[in-house]
């Protein structure tokens, strides 16, 4: 495949810059109330990377409970919402 | 011949007179007579000729008329007969044709009233789903308390995997 030079340098200069400043992942974290430490350490011992991320709490009070959790375009639904929409396709398959 | 009663000269003048007779029904009225009764006859004869030669062609051209007529009824018959064959040929591919057809709409019917079924099947599992799950939510939002939230989030958090990301 051919890559243009002009795109192909300017991947290069972005990947060393990303290489050169190691940039602090950003996590939201999404829960019906605001989330106290001893969850949030939970949470940390469940996931690793939440070590190194700077953790933003926001309320959603659709969340029945548990908690959504997002970094860029990753997420890990730990709601009771999800939960939820799994019993609606059992309940769909069983049916 | 006076005693006998024979007059000589009367009787020549009978046999002068029967002479001229002849002579002039000889000369002036036998021969054109004849010609005549003869002319008829040949005419008599060519008529019937005629007639007989008319009568011959007209036996003829009925015997002929009669062929004709018989070839012609043979011809009709071989038609009509040919005809019903192919009108019955043609009945049974129509049959066959409309029975194949038939046979499809039934089997279309049946896969279109299958697939209907299957979809309000489907379509009435979904909205069961969907009802079930609406009421647990529904009461879930009405009677969950801020602790019960709090356990369950704390509930959810122990079950989950852990995650190396």
């Amino acid at each position: 495949m051919i890559i243009e030079p002009k795109l192909k340098a300017d991947l290069k200069a972005y990947l060393l810059d990303r290489l050169k400043t190691k940039k602090v992942a950003k996590v939201v974290i999404r829960a019906p109330y605001m989330l106290g430490d001893q969850e949030i350490d939970m949470l940390k011992q469940r996931i690793e990377m939440l070590h190194q991320a700077t953790i933003y709490q926001e309320v959603d009070e659709k969340i029945l409970a548990g908690c959504i959790i997002q970094f860029g375009s990753q997420v890990i639904d730990l709601s009771l919402n999800r939960q939820l929409q799994t019993l609606e396709h059992i309940l769909y398959e069983t049916v | 011949m006076e005693n006998l009663g024979i007059d000589v000269k009367l009787i020549v003048a009978q046999m002068v007179s029967f002479g001229v007779f002849y002579l002039v029904f000889a000369k002036f009225i036998s021969k054109p007579l004849f010609g005549f009764l003869k002319k008829q006859k040949e005419q008599e004869e060519l008529r019937e000729k005629l007639a007989s030669d008319l009568e011959s062609r007209n036996a003829k051209l009925e015997e002929k008329d009669k062929a004709m007529d018989k070839e012609r009824k043979a011809a009709l018959t071989k038609a009509i007969s040919a005809s019903k064959k192919e009108a019955l040929t043609v009945k049974d591919e129509i049959i066959a044709q409309a029975k194949n057809e038939a046979a499809a709409i039934v089997e279309s019917g049946k896969a279109q009233v299958q697939a209907e079924r299957e979809a309000m099947e489907k379509g009435i599992r979904t909205e069961i789903a969907k009802v079930s799950v609406m009421l647990v939510e529904k009461a879930l939002q009405d009677y969950l308390t801020p602790s019960a939230q709090k356990d369950i989030t704390k509930h959810i958090i122990e079950q989950a995997p852990k995650a190396k990301i």
